[in-house]
């Protein structure tokens, strides 16, 4: 078996803790652990975001760059719907699904605005 | 004297091209462990990591390899072969299994700022919300909001993912998901054949091509099979089968 390198295939991973856990556990030997290192066991099945990572998310849209839109009215619910919205629409897929995301929550906000209008008439 | 166990081969395995002097073979019948001598009070740290990694790499071009878990320590080679004399024939089995195949990892990660701003910019609603310049006013609100947006990155990583598996997936013998604690990075194994290696780098380097930006591509191979040391192999004609070693 020859093998040769490429130029962006690298031989070694560059996080060499993701091997210490792999290979074939022999029960009869004594497992010496790397001095420094401690081995984590990642429940790979449930990947947990803290909320501490969710509010990071909502900082991180909100610091984007984007220019103040003019003030919706009724924009607290808003958030509501949106949040409500894609997570009924999560289906797998990048942009497709948020496309199909994005199609589902404007019919939300056009319904939104809607019964915004028909308070409006009523009060 | 005590010894590090690295790996199993078969006997005979060549030493050439393994530069740390000190590994040695151990054969038992139709299998040999590949050892190194280590002090009986070993503290080992990550030089020896690297000489564990690069003997299991160096060896693979001789013959199947099968990493034994790093830090394995025997008391002498005679415990070596009493132990690997009763296991032997499974050993065998599994070297049998992986002849001629090689693991490579491809981990894709997602720039997180650059992935949520094109989540943002395709989805109108996010948008509104991002242009008020300013955060829901409610705690709840805004650990919603950060949640749908920690699915929507785990759907654009999926979404890549699948795009990854479809592709190398037609050339590989098995593949397998490794644990990534973020929701933007991905982490792939696949267990190819070594002659199609160049078909694998071909589609890997085409698929990177097309990758956005904000998206890391880490390629690395070829290695042991580490994430494949238990998974069942179908014999007979290739056959692609998905082996998602955490149940997914």
């Amino acid at each position: 078996m020859t093998v040769t390198s490429t130029a962006f295939r690298t031989s070694r991973p560059s996080n060499l803790a993701e091997i210490l856990d792999k290979g074939i556990v022999i029960d009869a030997f004594v497992r010496v652990s790397l001095v420094g290192i401690e081995l984590l066991t990642i429940d790979a099945r449930i990947v947990v975001a803290s909320v501490d990572t969710y509010l990071r998310f909502a900082e991180a849209v909100n610091r984007l760059d984007l220019e103040p839109d003019k003030p919706v009215h009724g924009l607290p619910g808003l958030v509501e719907e949106v949040t409500h919205h894609m997570s009924e629409s999560r289906t797998r897929g990048a942009l497709g699904g948020a496309k199909h995301a994005a199609e589902d929550v404007m019919r939300t906000f056009r319904q939104h605005k809607k019964k915004h209008r028909k308070r409006q008439l009523k009060d | 004297m005590a010894v590090l166990v690295y790996g199993i081969v078969r006997p005979g395995h060549p030493r050439r091209g393994i530069s740390h002097g000190q590994v040695h073979r151990v054969d038992v019948g139709p299998v040999a462990a590949l050892v190194v001598p280590v002090d009986d009070d070993a503290v080992l740290d990550d030089d020896d990591v690297d000489a564990y990694l690069d003997t299991l790499i160096e060896a693979l071009p001789h013959g199947p390899v099968l990493p034994v878990e790093f830090g394995t320590v025997a008391p002498d080679d005679d415990a070596v072969r009493a132990h690997l004399g009763v296991v032997a024939d499974v050993f065998r089995r599994r070297l049998d299994d992986l002849e001629g195949l090689i693991e490579v990892r491809v981990d894709l990660t997602l720039d997180e700022g650059g992935a949520i701003r094109r989540i943002v910019e395709s989805t109108p609603e996010l948008e509104r919300v991002a242009r008020l310049g300013r955060l829901p006013s409610t705690l709840p609100e805004r650990v919603a909001l950060g949640e749908q947006m920690s699915f929507a990155l785990a759907d654009l990583r999926d979404d890549l993912g699948d795009q990854l598996l479809d592709r190398v997936g037609e050339l590989a013998v098995a593949h397998a998901l490794r644990p990534s604690s973020s929701v933007t990075e991905l982490r792939h194994a696949y267990l190819i054949r070594a002659e199609d290696l160049p078909a694998v780098d071909a589609v890997v380097e085409a698929f990177r091509a097309e990758l956005d930006e904000g998206v890391e591509l880490e390629y690395v191979g070829p290695l042991p099979a580490f994430d494949f040391t238990e998974v069942e192999l179908e014999a007979g004609p290739r056959s692609v089968q998905e082996s998602h070693r955490w149940g997914w």
